[in-house]
């Protein structure tokens, strides 16, 4: 199997008139096809780490490895590249922009990268296929349901096939139905495209969909789950992870804000 | 913390976003007070051209005052609407709607008094080099400095009572029952702008009927113009932009998405504001550009009249003693010249658009042996030399040598032996070509001219003066400017008050009475021009800001998605750059196709140069604050840049 994602020793200090220790020491291995959640309650530091993964943030020390290269090394400019080609994003609030249509949001990442109009549209027209977002493509922003922005957002995220799928709480605006699908898409762009993803976030069930869960308390890793056959008891376990690491199970809103 | 230190402490803070606000106001205040300055001069009135431009310039302080007015009110405007956010939190607090009206009027006070001493202090500091400068336009030696009571207190008052009264309005801005409006702020999705095709139609019909219009009526040149400009902006842009994305080949291309897509909706956002500022900028364009062309065109008048003074004469019994007195006059200057006499009338020719010239050969004879020109030489019975310039030649373009030519009252068949080309006007009579004929057959017409016609005759004395070689349009300082512009004055007034029925015409005086209006005209202009470039820069400069948060907010998901700085900095760059300069392009077409238009009947010779020249030059001033702006703009968004 080849490692996508490997982090090591990664710690990051956020240095001011007040010096915080917001990561310690993290090691991370995410390899080809995984389904990876990163869970723990506020402030626990996962927000740190989903930036450094992200190459947003740079760490104070230890390295981030992407698909066998460390980002962290590059310029600015080819970092922007690097993004751009090797990972895909998933935001709580979508980040779409409203003066396009569906169709030209997906698309934008490729037309960045001056891509042929051809080979553009044919992935479009797969993609929005795939995730059931054909007969919006024309529509504006405004006018499309919550849940299908996320899905319009998914979509702009995998169209340039990133090695990479980050996902920033990719539920934490939408209601529980639109949740699931959108949760359902993930699952099914894991399962049947071998898409490899990185999700964070605080929801229980939405976590539920992971292979397996990274849990984090105090900038340390403090746990990981794995899930079995049954989603149900996957659930019930990561509650359970949650309560022991000292949280309280009622306080876990789904809604980060 | 009081209330007033509450409001302080929002301006103090807030400093960068009210800064330009705070500059163009005291701009405006400084304008307006230079202006008072020069108005309320005691030596203003020494000269007649300082109390027509004190006229004039009482005019201009009303649309400052207007512009202001405009300004302060709408930059409030989108100031409000910028902090809706801040509003709903204070309303979620308990300010009640009179507090915040409160905190708004203060703080705009606060930034009005600043704004109103500063502009004092900038116009003192100005108003030595302004009065030295419009000294030297009206043509006084100097405008001392004076204790300017009455200019302070106009501007003061005036100002203070601005922005009171506007403060005062801003109540009628806060809407505070829609506290969740204002806490979403701007953040709400825009809808997608409408543009009609219909409409579209309607003004691409009004600004074709303005320009077939502007030869019948100016009137509704202007109205039908001004409405195709408006719709021009809020449809046809707008739709031209929707019909580009349709093109998915042009706009699925690098940055091309992005700033297409945004650029439909910012011009319609933005649309009052450009329609606004291409109306102001092509009436500044089109009134520099005329000046300028009627100030070539004064100079090639100076530059095609071989003759620096002309004195015709209707009675004869007032020529001899006004004569004298102007031989007295250059004599006593010290100014050598010679006079001769020239006799002609006037005469209507079959198959010509100009009036012609007929003279006697031996008047000619003393015209080619002043100004160099071919002899006519011996002319018999019929025979006629025709003398005209190229620009008549081409409005009698049948006549040619061994032509004939019939004339009109009194009746006669000419034949033309010779033309004689000319680059000046040698007809003493302004606008006539010339037949020469033999003495005997003027002798023979003039006798058939009824006594009742005898205006038609014309007998020209006419003064050569070796020194004013006519060869360059005069300084203000030369001779001929100066004794021309007296001599001119002296006829004029003689004229004017009856003493004489004589006309006198001084080349040097009439250019210098042209030149010295075009100098005041461009005086008043470049004035008016610079205030206005200031303000629709400003104005645009506000919408910007208004938007910065929304477009930072983009730019950062979109860089976090890779966007690279480049990237941004080009699509906002394009984006700015269109606010900034459609309106200059705009108003430059429509100047260019205005005056090719209007040219023939203002007789101006060619105005392509002056539009160009102006609209470079207005160009120039908006490629300034669109450097200062758009560098500013694009540090502020790359600062959010990952």
């Amino acid at each position: 199997m080849t490692e996508i994602l490997k982090v090591t020793g990664l710690s990051k200090v956020y240095s001011g008139k007040v010096t915080t220790r917001a990561l310690t020491d993290i090691g991370l291995s995410i390899q080809k096809g995984e389904f990876v959640g990163i869970m723990g309650p506020s402030g626990s530091g996962k927000t740190t780490l989903l930036n450094m993964v992200s190459t947003i943030d740079p760490p104070s020390s230890g390295t981030v490895t992407i698909n066998g290269s460390n980002p962290h090394a590059l310029k600015k400019k080819e970092l922007a590249l690097f993004r751009r080609r090797e990972l895909g994003f998933v935001f709580q609030d979508f980040n779409l922009l409203d003066t396009l249509t569906v169709a030209e949001n997906i698309v934008l990442p490729l037309t960045l990268d001056k891509q042929s109009l051809r080979s553009m549209e044919e992935r479009l027209e797969r993609i929005a296929g795939r995730l059931g977002i054909k007969d919006i493509l024309n529509k504006r922003v405004y006018e499309i349901s919550g849940g299908q922005r996320q899905r319009a957002a998914i979509a702009r995220a995998i169209i340039p096939e990133p090695s990479l799928l980050l996902a920033d709480e990719p539920t934490g605006a939408l209601d529980s139905q639109s949740s699931r699908t959108v949760m359902e898409t993930l699952e099914s762009l894991n399962e049947a495209d071998g898409v490899t993803m990185m999700l964070v976030t605080h929801d229980a069930v939405a976590a539920s969909y992971c292979h397996r869960v990274v849990f984090i308390k105090d900038g340390a890793l403090s746990g990981e789950i794995r899930r079995g056959d049954s989603r149900q008891a996957f659930f019930q376990k990561i509650i359970d992870m949650l309560s022991y690491l000292g949280g309280h199970a009622h306080e876990l809103s789904t809604v980060r804000v | 913390m009081s209330f007033r230190q509450f409001a302080f402490n929002n301006v103090r803070r807030n400093a960068r976003a009210y800064f330009a606000y705070f500059l163009s106001s005291s701009f405006m205040v400084m304008v307006f007070f230079t202006y008072a300055l020069f108005i309320f001069h005691p030596d203003i009135n020494r000269t007649d051209l300082g109390a027509n431009v004190q006229m004039v310039m009482q005019v201009m302080e009303y649309i400052i005052f207007v512009f202001a007015f405009l300004f302060v009110l709408y930059s409030i405007g989108s100031f409000l609407k910028a902090r809706n956010k801040e509003f709903g939190i204070l309303t979620i607090l308990g300010a009640t709607q009179g507090q915040l009206g409160r905190l708004v009027f203060v703080e705009n006070m606060i930034i009005g008094l600043l704004a109103i001493l500063t502009g004092l202090l900038s116009g003192l500091l100005l108003s030595k080099l302004f009065l030295a400068l419009s000294a030297r336009m009206i043509g006084i030696e100097q405008l001392g400095l004076y204790v300017p009571v009455k200019a302070l207190l106009l501007t003061v008052g005036s100002f203070a009572l601005l922005f009171i009264v506007i403060s005062a309005f801003t109540l009628f801005f806060i809407n505070r029952n829609r506290v969740l409006e204002l806490l979403k702020g701007s953040s709400k999705p825009k809808k997608e702008p409408k543009a009609s095709i219909w409409i579209s139609l309607l003004g691409i019909a009004l600004l074709a009927a303005g320009y077939f219009e502007i030869d019948k009526s100016l009137m509704t040149a202007a109205v039908t113009g001004i409405a195709g400009t408006y719709f021009f902006f809020t449809q046809i842009t707008v739709l031209a932009f929707r019909l580009l994305k349709r093109s998915r080949k042009l706009t699925w291309r690098g940055t091309n998405l992005i700033w297409i897509s945004e650029m439909a909706y910012k011009i319609k956002d933005n649309a009052q504001i450009l329609f606004m500022v291409t109306v102001v900028t092509s009436i500044c364009c089109m009134a520099v550009a005329f000046i300028m062309s009627v100030n070539v065109r004064s100079q090639n008048v100076y530059l095609e009249d071989p003759y620096p003074i002309r004195y015709f004469v209707n009675q004869p019994d007032q020529a001899e003693d006004e004569l004298k007195l102007v031989r007295q006059k250059l004599d006593e200057k010290g100014i050598a010249y010679q006079t001769f006499l020239t006799e002609s009338y006037r005469a209507q020719a079959l198959g010509s658009k100009l009036d012609v010239s007929v003279m006697p050969a031996d008047s000619y004879q003393r015209i080619a042996n002043a100004l160099g020109l071919k002899q006519a030489g011996d002319l018999k019975g019929e025979q006629t030399v025709l003398v005209q310039t190229d620009k008549q030649a081409a409005n009698n373009p049948g006549w040619s040598p061994h032509t004939a030519v019939k004339l009109n009252d009194p009746s006669a068949n000419l034949e033309i032996m010779n033309e004689i080309r000319t680059k000046q006007e040698v007809s003493p009579v302004p606008g006539t070509s010339m037949l020469i004929v033999s003495r005997e057959l003027y002798n023979e017409l003039i006798r058939q001219i009824p006594e009742s016609k005898s205006f038609w005759k014309q007998t020209a004395h006419i003064f050569m003066v070796p020194s004013w070689t006519g060869k360059k349009a005069p300084e203000r300082k030369n001779e001929e400017y100066r004794v021309g512009l007296e001599l001119e004055q002296w006829g004029y007034d003689r004229m004017s008050t009856g003493q004489s029925s004589n006309l006198m015409m001084v080349r040097g005086g009439t250019y210098a009475n042209h030149e010295q209006s075009v100098s005041m005209m461009s005086f008043v202009g470049i004035f008016i021009a610079s205030l206005l470039s200031v303000c629709s820069a400003s104005f645009l400069y506000f919408k910007l800001h208004s938007e910065l948060r929304q477009d930072q907010r983009m730019y950062t998901s979109m860089s976090k998605i890779g966007l690279r700085d480049v990237e941004m900095g080009k699509s906002s760059v394009i984006q700015i750059a269109m606010l900034f300069f459609i309106p200059i392009l705009v108003s430059a077409i429509q100047t260019l196709v205005v005056l090719n238009r209007v040219r023939e009947g203002f007789d101006l010779d060619d105005v392509n140069q002056p539009v160009l020249i102006a609209s470079a030059a207005f160009l120039i001033v908006q490629a300034v604050y669109f450097a200062l702006v758009s560098s500013r703009y694009i540090q502020k968004l790359k600062r959010v840049m990952v």
